[in-house]
């Protein structure tokens, strides 16, 4: 029996493509070196030296504004089989290397609406990581570049067409069937909670007293913060624990926000809407570092609920699903009498465009793109807004502004420092 | 611990600074008492208080905010809590009116001017951000209006010619992406379509109208079904399947008959995405189809699990394609039936090495609706009447519907078969223990009966990640033992990690010495959060407090020593212990160490009994109040299977064979069995079988024990008694006991914690002389009876527990010796509106105040009773009898107060923090009857009982002592 994943294999290989010059897609002109796609890297921390290495896209070129990790990536690019790289400071440089087919935006998440946008602008695609953007507004930005310049764009993070789905023992594509089948009955509420296997990873906390410190000599402190406000250096603010402070990410809820709710808003078929209200229940946040919280409460306009609990919060039985008609748990346990064989009438879930590659050639929208990425970053940011206000909001889901909130609406449009716009 | 500290600090500097505190009053709080007040509480830990805080300093306006500017600007240890404090302020006044927002911007606009620290300005200029204040400065600017361009609109005309004149998919799709009118669009293509040459485009059109999902395209679909091109019969196919139109099903159902390989898989692809009656609509297709359609066919019928078509999926089980047969296998769980079992067992018995694991799942689905035991007896009765042979094929069946005993029997009668090890280890932590849903300290002790038959590293990883899940205590230096292996440490560092980052509780010198142990680890993909988490864990163990403790090294039994007999039965009674000389202590402990030496043995890595008297181990150290951890077991084959926890010498935790039922053993292992006025009886049964492990978590503070076993609680909080004499409380510093029974029994992993405890309160000197005595000292209630339930010993105070309001009773706390005249002085702390008494010379049953005397406690300032309190029910009054004269001796709700009664004869004199608030004769006051007009009995009483009158409300005491006239 082929399964649906080794279907789509198959098919993609059967189909022949060409590759075109690049000079059609109205960016800067050039000719790709071969027929293998090329891609550059911007930011070589933990992310960027880890499984992007074992693409099979091209790496060519790499910028970092650390000169330490930008010359471990060199020399990791060499043992890598890639050869010599092209080595930038300035991200701009890497964007118009005319080498460079796709870039990979890994960096934190203050720069990665301005890199994107750059990248579209020259006619390269973009392959960003989660959390997508910083605000709301910058992943609207985002949303309208990628239509304006064509690019194809893939937010990467994964569950919603692969991979065990974190502790829930199960892939989605099945959560997906038993949901469109309806047997569990309309509204849902999903609850994303350790008791469900999902970890908030809240040590991304920062320190609410930075002393400031010297700046290393190899280190662009500048260049590192771009449109974040200037602060006095401190090793804390950068690297391995930048989630912790609100002018970079959002602690544990930016870092594992849109892993753990983009396939919530698969599941759900919310790839153009968003919830309506956010309702929060933690402790009061401080201004620049990021804490953490217990509860997170999202309403969509039909009554759909996503519920998500800091640490141990909540009941410990509560199920991954609840509907009106049954629940679901870990490992794809459903409690409806008979549910596998009622579930066994309903067809499978429509495949998913999966392969980035084959999409930069074929010029087809991936599965997760700017526009249901931008969807499921926005429950994120909604959060981390509620959360620096303390007050529950409300939000208009079509204008994707909050309602009758002129603050809540200021950090979904936040300034950035010079000489960097949108 | 920190921020407490913090707090502290912050609250005594304001108190210096402003010189407020102790003598504010809450009513009339000015800006210095809430900047202070929230300081000391600031950040808020949940909304309600940080709603109330912030509202509090948003309302002290600009007084309020150059306070806390002013302390901002000393960068000292408050300013953290000064910025949570000005943060508040400013979201709170974007959600109020304009003018308090204002207000609030142009304070913070003029702070950001002054201030000269880079941080300080950062910290301004983002809360007028937030405010809507554009502050300009070098560091900030506006986001400039973004302008998304227009995108020039494809003009349809434009696209059609392109499409005619040939174009690169690419270029296409760079159009498709920016047409105008997508209807427009439609239609124009669909009349283009026949006219363009290249199959390529061709798909990619389709592809594209497939997206619109548009059922009224579903003809020109359908006419590409049969192109000459493979990729554009592809993209059609799935276009009319997206499209949803109902001709979808029939159409690709005739599509499974084509010839074509390529087009019979995309038909089985799409039509797993079509919903309705699929397989009955494909099923008559059969006979006409081609292998390859023949397979999809059947996995359609397997995926809608279609009964009404099991007898293709039978009759196809040995077609002569191995293809199509191979698929019928497959299909095969998804119709089988109970009726079905004989055909299948028999299938199985003759079965191949492929198609085995499809059999075995059809017989589950067979099996559906019976119990485990059952068609574990079903499948054992079966397995015993087959070949040698065929034996092994039933083993994956047995396992899975094997119970957990049932799994580690199998394992024991078969040690050498590893694919059984496989089977029934995976079988057993994957789906029973978890299913089973017990406590985690239950499925520690679950996973570690397992790991003795564990066969290599693999089976050891996997069990130690299952025991990394349990967030058991006892897991951590379980898992620490596989630490030297290197084939397991990985897995036993994530295990350890993980109980011990999800229980910062969990630390103590053995714990951390094995968390930095495994910071070196590198374990995978994961290791830098790893790192995080383990270096956040270690920053966190507090300094002052060692934690817990090991009490066994596993070698010998140092840290131990024989318990005292002090009577011929053995019993060793602490109190007559210390009544022998240091002399005889020391002969009677060697004499008693001598006899351990004989009883109590290492053995198998536990401390085990092997004697047959009764002879405790005695630790030797004395403990105070504490929580400990240990396991034990109880020897099979014993008649009297009994054991038990002495806990400061005194008997016991009960530990029993639930079998002898004779001595009431039935109800289970961990209750005080000693116990004769509080509970006794475990809350519930949680033994495991005799020959298995338990544990135990005993906490002991003050007088009160709480006991769980094997991760159920047991004994809630309850009152230890005396055993030895049962006049006094159980003793506030004594050995811990291991008791032996007669039987043989086995102690392993035991760690305790040491709490801090309660002192006792001391009497003054000159009450001490004066011959005071002591009622309540703050650790124990021994010398009081009536409700010990909502009068409850916390923190050294009787805490007096809130019920319904509206004077109903809650029963009330008398002294167990009565009193005629006396002293009787105590401290009391309020809460608003707070009532209770003291019963004087009460006979301890019935309203005290009529039956016996009360003088009156109350928060007679509270609002609720204002208006309509007679004199004589103000604090202090004798109820009914003697009104208070003097009001004003109460402090503020919230702060201690002392109060004396003086009682003599007739005479009475209550005096409120030093200041006499009644005072009187009772016979002088009563001549003319009492004022209240009621009868009062009690007036002919001349001695009784002490006691708190409990009236339902929340309040705490404390300090308790009386002098006899």
């Amino acid at each position: 029996m082929t399964s649906r994943r080794q279907f789509l294999k198959g098919t993609a290989a059967v189909a022949a493509f060409t590759i075109l010059p690049r000079h059609v897609l109205g960016g800067k002109g050039y000719i790709a070196p071969s027929d293998q796609l090329t891609k550059g890297i911007i930011g070589f921390g933990g992310i960027g030296r880890g499984h992007h290495f074992k693409m099979p896209d091209r790496l060519v070129a790499l910028c970092d504004v650390d000169q330490t990790r930008l010359d471990r990536g060199e020399r990791m690019a060499k043992e890598a089989g890639f050869g010599q790289v092209a080595c930038y400071h300035n991200f701009m440089d890497l964007i118009h290397d005319p080498n460079v087919d796709i870039v990979h935006v890994c960096t934190p998440p203050h720069w990665h609406a301005i890199m994107s946008i750059e990248a579209a602008k020259a006619g390269k695609d973009v392959w960003c990581e989660k959390p997508m953007t910083r605000t709301i507004g910058e992943g609207k930005r985002v949303v309208e570049a990628m239509k304006r310049y064509n690019t194809i764009f893939r937010l990467n993070t994964w569950f919603r067409f692969e991979d065990t789905f974190y502790g829930l023992g199960t892939e989605v594509a099945p959560l997906k069937k038993l949901v469109d089948s309806g047997l569990l009955g309309w509204p849902l509420t999903v609850t994303v909670s350790k008791h469900t296997g999902f970890d908030w990873k809240f040590f991304w906390v920062g320190k609410e007293h930075l002393d400031p410190q010297p700046v290393p000599d190899y280190f662009d402190y500048d260049m590192w913060l771009g449109p974040a406000p200037y602060k006095p250096y401190n090793e804390h603010r950068c690297h391995d624990t930048f989630r912790g402070y609100w002018d970079y990410d959002a602690g544990g809820l930016g870092d594992m926000g849109q892993h753990y709710l983009d396939p919530v808003q698969y599941l759900l078929g919310k790839d153009n809407e968003s919830p309506i209200k956010v309702e929060i229940d933690a402790p009061q946040q401080h201004y620049d570092a990021a804490g953490t919280w217990r509860e997170i409460v999202y309403t969509y306009a039909d009554g759909c609920k996503i519920v998500l609990w800091g640490e141990d919060f909540g009941d410990p039985k509560t199920p991954y699903i609840q509907g009106p008609n049954g629940n679901v748990y870990n490992n794809f346990v459903c409690d409806i009498p008979g549910w596998k064989d009622k579930l066994a009438d309903f067809p499978d879930p429509l495949p998913q465009e999966t392969d980035f590659l084959e999409c930069v050639r074929t010029r087809k929208k991936f599965a997760l793109n700017e526009i249901n990425g931008h969807r499921s970053c926005t429950i994120v940011n909604m959060g981390a807004v509620a959360l620096q206000l303390g007050r529950t909001l409300h939000f208009d889901s079509e204008k994707q502004l909050f309602i009758n909130d002129d603050a809540a609406n200021r950090l979904v449009d936040q300034p950035m420092r010079k000489p960097w716009t949108l | 611990m920190k921020k407490i500290f913090r707090s502290f600090i912050i609250a005594a500097a304001l108190i210096a600074a402003f010189g407020f505190g102790a003598q504010a009053q809450p009513n009339s709080r000015n800006a210095n008492t809430v900047v202070g007040d929230a300081l000391a509480k600031l950040p808020a830990k949940d909304m309600n208080l940080y709603n109330q805080l912030a509202d509090e300093l948003l309302a002290t306006g600009k007084t309020g905010m150059d306070l806390l500017y002013g302390m901002l600007l000393k960068q000292d240890d408050s300013q953290v809590a000064v910025e949570y404090a000005l943060g508040a302020i400013a979201a709170k006044a974007t959600a109020a009116d304009g003018q308090k927002l204002q207000e609030v911007a142009d304070a913070y606009t003029a702070y950001a001017d002054k201030t000269e620290d880079a941080t300080l300005k950062q910290f301004f200029v983002r809360q007028l951000m937030v405010m809507g204040v554009n502050y300009e400065n070098k560091n900030t600017t506006l986001v400039s209006e973004y302008d998304p361009g227009t995108t020039p609109a494809t003009k349809v005309k434009d696209l059609v010619k392109s499409i005619k004149k040939g174009v690169d998919n690419v270029t296409l799709f760079d159009m498709l992406g920016k047409v105008g009118d997508i209807s427009e669009a439609k239609a124009a293509i669909v009349e283009t379509l026949p006219k363009v040459k290249s199959s390529e485009t061709v798909a990619d059109l389709i592809w594209w109208l497939g997206e619109q999902k548009d059922k009224s395209l579903s003809k020109t679909f359908k006419a590409y079904l049969s192109d000459a091109d493979a990729r554009v019969r592809k993209e059609a196919a799935w276009a009319l399947t997206k499209s949803g139109c109902c001709c979808a099903l029939p159409t690709m159902a005739k599509m499974l008959t084509s010839s074509d390989e390529g087009d019979v898989a995309v038909a089985e692809a799409c039509l797993r995405c079509i919903p309705g009656k699929v397989a009955d609509v494909v099923a008559p297709y059969f006979d006409k189809a081609t292998p390859a359609g023949k397979q999809a066919i059947l996995n359609l019928i397997s995926q809608r699990e279609s009964l009404e078509n099991k007898d293709l999926v039978m009759g196809s089980l040995f077609d002569d394609d191995n293809q199509v047969s191979g698929a019928a296998f497959n299909a095969l769980a998804s119709v089988a039936e109970k009726d079905d079992l004989l055909t299948l067992f028999s299938l199985l018995e003759s079965s191949s090495e492929a198609t085995r694991p499809r059999i075995t799942d059809a017989i589950c689905e067979a099996l559906e609706g019976k119990t485990d035991a059952e068609k574990f007896e079903i499948l054992s009765n079966r397995c015993n009447i087959v070949t040698p042979q065929s034996k092994a094929y039933y083993w994956p069946l047995i396992i899975k519907f094997a119970s957990m005993p049932q799994t580690l029997e199998i394992l024991s009668k078969n040690p050498n078969d590893e694919l059984l090890a496989n089977l029934a280890i995976a079988g057993y932590i994957l789906e029973k223990v978890p299913f089973a849903a017990e406590p985690g300290a239950q499925q520690l002790l679950r996973y570690r009966a397992v790991m003795e038959y564990a066969k290599n590293a693999e089976h050891k990883n996997a069990i130690l990640e299952c025991i990394g899940e349990t967030g058991a205590f006892q897991g951590i230096m379980y898992a620490a033992r596989f630490l030297d292996d290197k084939d397991t440490q990985v897995a036993a560092a994530n295990a350890i990690r993980k109980i011990a980052t999800s229980n910062p509780n969990f630390y103590g010198p053995q714990i951390v010495e094995v968390m930095n142990r495994i910071k070196s680890i590198d374990t995978g993909r994961d290791y830098p959060y790893d790192l995080q988490r383990i270096e956040n864990y270690l920053a966190a163990v507090p300094k002052d407090d060692p934690g817990y403790v090991s009490m066994f090294n596993g070698k010998d039994l140092t840290g131990w020593q024989g318990m005292i007999p002090t009577n011929e039965y053995g019993e060793g009674n602490p109190y007559l212990r210390y009544k022998l000389s240091p002399k005889q202590l020391a002969a009677a402990q060697a004499k008693a160490d001598k006899v351990m030496a004989e009883n109590w043995v290492v053995a198998n890595g536990n401390i085990e009994f092997v004697g047959h008297a009764y002879d405790n181990l005695c630790t030797t150290k004395k403990y105070k109040d504490f929580e400990m951890y240990l396991d034990w077991k109880i020897y099979p084959g014993q008649k009297e299977g009994d054991a038990g926890i002495y806990l400061r010498s005194c008997p016991q935790v009960q530990i029993w064979d639930t079998a002898r039922t004779w001595v009431g053993a039935q109800v289970g292992s961990g209750g005080l069995y000693n116990n004769q006025k509080t509970e006794r009886i475990p809350l519930v049964i949680a033994d495991n079988a005799v020959g298995e492990w338990n544990s135990f978590y005993i906490r002991m503070q003050g007088e009160r024990v709480t006991v769980y076993l094997n991760g159920q609680k047991v004994v809630d909080n309850i009152v230890l008694e005396n055993y030895w004499d049962r006049d006094l409380p159980i003793p506030v510093e004594e050995y811990i006991e291991l008791q032996a029974h007669g039987s043989r029994i086995a102690y392993r992993d035991l760690y305790i914690h040491e709490l801090p405890s309660q002192e006792p309160t001391k009497l003054t000197p000159e009450e001490e002389a004066e011959g005071f005595e002591m009622l309540f000292d703050g650790t124990s209630l021994h010398k009081w009876h009536g409700n010990k339930v909502d009068y409850n010993v916390v923190n050294g105070e009787i805490a007096v527990e809130s019920r319904s309001r509206g004077g109903s009773w809650i029963g009330d706390l008398y002294t167990n010796d009565e009193f005629a005249d006396f002293i009787f002085r105590f401290e009391f702390k309020l809460t608003p509106g707070a009532n209770n008494g003291v019963g004087v010379r009460s006979p301890g049953v019935g309203d005290s105040a009529y039956v016996g005397y009360e003088v009156q406690i109350l928060d007679h300032h509270n609002d609720i009773y204002k208006g309509w309190l007679a004199p004589y029910q103000y604090h202090g009054s004798l109820y009914g009898i003697i009104p208070a004269k003097n009001r004003d001796a109460l402090n503020p709700v919230g702060e201690w107060n002392s109060e004396e009664i003086y009682m003599k004869g007739s005479y009475i004199r209550v005096t409120v923090n030093g200041q006499v608030v009644t005072e009187g004769d009772i016979v002088e006051a009563t001549k003319n009857g009492t004022i209240d007009g009621n009868e009062h009995p009690g007036l002919q009483r001349t001695s009784g009982y002490i006691g708190f009158l409990g009236h339902g409300d929340r309040l705490w005491i404390r300090n308790v002592r009386v002098k006899r006239l």
